[in-house]
C-alpha cells in the first residue's frame, strides 16, 4: 500500500474563510426558536464572525 | 462552549458573532443548549455531507468529531485568527478578544 501523499488541509491567517451554509438553532439555542439556515458570507459587510468548532453537544467543557 | 454565553457582551462590543458548529444534529444541539439555560448564539451543524465544513476548515479528527478549534473571520471574510485547541480545554477567550481589538 502507498503512503497517502496529501497533505492534511490547513487553512491560514490571511486566507479567505470557505463560505458555508448549514442549519442551526435559530438566533439563539436552547430557546426553542426556529431553525434556520445560517451562511457566513451573509456577516460579510457587517459583523465579525467567531467561529467556534466544538466535539459534540452534551460533553463537559 | 457554554463560557462564551458569558463573555456575550464583550463580543457584541468588538461587533462580533458567536457561531458554535459541531457534527451534531439541530435537535441534539437544541437540546443540549436548553439544558443549559440557552445561548445566545446559534449552534450550527455539519451533519450534512456529514462534517463537510469541518473538513474544509480542516478541524475533523479520525473519529469523526469536530477538533476544538476558533476561526475569527473579519468582515471582508478573512480568516485573522486560528486557534486548534488540545480537545479537553477551553481556548483562551483574551487571545480571541485581542484578535478581534485588531480589527476595529
Amino acid at each position: 500500500m502507498a503512503q497517502p501523499s496529501r497533505p492534511v488541509w490547513r487553512l491560514k491567517v490571511g486566507e479567505e474563510a470557505p463560505d458555508f451554509e448549514l442549519i442551526a438553532t435559530g438566533e439563539q439555542a436552547g430557546k426553542g426558536g426556529p431553525r434556520n439556515k445560517i451562511r457566513l458570507s451573509d456577516y460579510r459587510g457587517k459583523k465579525n464572525v467567531m467561529l467556534a468548532f466544538y466535539p459534540a453537544a452534551f460533553t463537559p467543557v | 462552549m457554554p463560557s462564551y454565553e458569558e463573555d456575550l457582551s464583550e463580543f457584541e462590543r468588538r461587533n462580533a458573532q458567536v457561531l458554535g458548529i459541531s457534527v451534531d444534529q439541530a435537535f441534539s444541539n437544541e437540546a443540549w443548549a436548553k439544558s443549559m439555560g440557552g445561548l445566545s448564539y446559534p449552534l450550527l451543524s455539519d451533519n450534512w455531507p456529514y462534517g463537510y465544513v469541518c473538513v474544509q476548515y480542516g478541524v475533523l479528527r479520525g473519529e469523526g468529531r469536530a477538533e476544538r478549534a476558533i476561526f475569527v473571520v473579519d468582515q471582508q471574510g478573512i480568516i485573522r485568527y486560528i486557534d486548534v485547541h488540545d480537545i479537553a480545554e477551553q481556548p483562551p477567550t483574551d487571545k480571541i478578544m485581542e484578535a478581534l481589538d485588531k480589527l476595529r
